[in-house]
């Protein structure tokens, strides 16, 4: 579904991502670990069309993301979850979900309404909160807001950015749980950046390590999860 | 907040004590004001399209009103244009103009932004200055006529009056139906995230374009009624104070909300009128006025309106329960 052949990413004179070629298949649940600074962001940026790639080529669904703009890539079924959530805090938990509908949303069954009751169903909270500011949601119900963002689009394949990034362990835990969920009902493929590698690694199909933008270690979690070397860096053995 | 039936009566009733105030004000002065305090209101709505609805802080926007001003009187004293041509035209070329100056929000963002187009506004100025076959210059642009429409005169104070709110009421109505669109919706998500904006498949290029554009319409209508309200216009008058006055406007009365912008210009153009036993000093309390509102007022007037009224609401309920 997804497939990134040599992908070269940078900013100004600086190259941050090397040759990266990774595989997403049809719902399939694909990690990519790495520390801060590996290119985990940028490479997400890239797919959704936020900064042009350099080289290589991204394909999704058969069309070509390279080149591409971001709303037309939205519109294919790609919706990308960024890291810092990046809700709207001035409009209501509702009107952020308005803005991310798209011509997907209305031609799928029940169309507008189907979509928010289908993501308030897996996210009750916002239901409760509907007409309340988006500033004014506590972090995790941020980061729920921003994940029903992604669904109200109809997406065939979600990029999701370090959705544990300053939430208590106990809402990480949720969210993933969650994640987990959506896939079942959805049947949506993921491609999920984290930090966080032992949550990570209990939701992924499998997983890419990355290093200063490269792939240095692929496999499915599992095994990468019983590699040494990843326990000692990633999960503090 | 959310009490739609509240604000059909506010509206209202603000829009009865409009139509009633020339009753109220005897003297052809203080007519005066009221048309100034009129067209600032449309221009500083315009505006807040642009600097509270969708977050770009512009220093130029003076200079489209300019534009706007000069395009009117050029085509209706020098080519004998009706005065609706005039305001047609107005429109289309301050409009085109805020297009162009939409091209570098495209690239730069923040500071940058509000400094470039403080240096489009300048160069603009100077421009009108220097094309003294057309602006006569710093000497100024004088005769200008009142509005005619269609043979019917507006060279009285009542009537122009009327006219200036009747373009004030349409301004405010297009703000408040464009707000509850998608465009609102988008205008406001760029503000407040513009990488979320753009992963939710919102084209930020084009709504930034379209904010710029639209104000700019309103700016040069603005400009367009000045000149042919006041009679005379110079390139002096359309300075860097007059957009620090116009930004006041926005903030003290509340950016991003409908009645803050209307609220804000009538307030800093009556209040020179009010003050004006303390004379020059007035700007004193501008200043004070300006340094208040940052610390206690910081979503102006308008927002602390709204948050006494949900307040007294809350307090209301408590009460109800307890019965």
């Amino acid at each position: 579904m997804l497939s990134v052949d040599k992908l070269c990413v940078g900013y100004g004179e600086a190259d941050v991502l090397h040759d990266v070629t990774l595989r997403v298949g049809e719902g399939e649940i694909v990690a990519v670990l790495g520390a801060n600074g590996a290119g985990k962001t940028t490479l997400l940026a890239a797919l959704s069309g936020l900064i042009p790639a350099r080289a290589g080529e991204a394909m999704f669904d058969g069309r070509s993301l390279v080149g591409a703009a971001a709303e037309r890539i939205v519109g294919w079924g790609l919706s990308h979850v960024p890291q810092g959530r990046r809700i709207f805090p001035g409009l209501s938990v509702m009107e952020n979900l308005v803005v991310a509908r798209t011509a997907a949303t209305d031609r799928a069954e029940g169309g507008f309404a189907a979509a928010v009751a289908e993501a308030e169903e897996l996210f009750p909270r916002l239901n409760e909160r509907r007409d309340q500011l988006g500033w004014s949601l506590s972090g995790g119900e941020q980061q729920m807001l921003a994940v029903a963002r992604a669904l109200v689009a109809r997406p065939k394949m979600i990029l999701l950015d370090e959705p544990s990034l300053g939430l208590a362990p106990m809402i990480v835990e949720t969210m993933f749980s969650t994640i987990l969920e959506i896939r079942r009902r959805e049947k949506v493929g993921m491609l999920v950046v984290e930090q966080n590698a032992e949550q990570a690694l209990r939701v992924a199909d499998r997983v890419y390590v990355m290093e200063l933008g490269r792939i240095v270690l692929e496999g499915p979690a599992d095994e990468v999860a019983r590699d040494p070397a990843i326990e000692r860096a990633y999960l503090g053995a | 907040m959310r009490g739609a039936g509240n604000r059909y009566v506010f509206w209202a009733v603000a829009l009865a004590a409009a139509l009633a105030a020339p009753l109220a004000l005897t003297n052809n002065y203080q007519l005066g004001v009221a048309h100034q305090a009129l067209i600032f209101a449309l221009l500083a709505t315009g505006y807040n399209l642009l600097l509270g609805f969708t977050g770009l802080v512009s220093f130029g926007h003076i200079a489209l009103f300019a534009i706007g001003a000069y395009a009117s009187a050029i085509l209706v004293v020098t080519f004998g244009a009706p005065f609706l041509v005039g305001v047609g035209a107005a429109a289309i070329i301050a409009g085109l103009v805020g297009v162009v100056i939409a091209m570098p929000a495209l690239r730069i963002k923040g500071h940058y932004l509000t400094l470039l187009t403080l240096a489009l506004g300048e160069v603009i100025r100077l421009l009108i200055r220097s094309m003294e076959s057309l602006t006569h210059g710093s000497q100024g642009f004088s005769g200008i006529p009142r509005p005619e429409i269609f043979g019917m005169s507006f060279r009285a104070g009542v009537p122009l009056y009327y006219l200036l709110l009747f373009a004030l009421v349409l301004g405010v109505a297009f703000v408040w139906r464009i707000e509850a669109t998608r465009y609102g919706r988008a205008f406001k998500a760029v503000r407040d995230s513009e990488i979320g904006a753009e992963v939710c498949g919102v084209r930020t290029d084009h709504v930034k374009v379209l904010a710029f554009g639209v104000s700019a319409v309103f700016a040069g209508v603005a400009g367009s009624l000045y000149a042919h309200t006041m009679r005379f216009i110079s390139p002096e008058f359309f300075s860097l104070g007059l957009t620090i006055t116009l930004l006041a406007m926005v903030l003290i009365g509340g950016r991003g909300t409908v009645i803050g912008p209307i609220v804000g210009a009538i307030l800093l153009i009556s209040l020179p009128e009010w003050l004006r036993f303390v004379k020059d000093y007035y700007l004193i309390l501008f200043g004070l006025a300006i340094w208040l509102c940052a610390i206690a007022l910081p979503d102006g007037l308008a927002g602390a309106a709204a948050r006494l009224l949900q307040a007294r609401n809350s307090v209301r309920g408590r009460a109800s329960l307890r019965t």
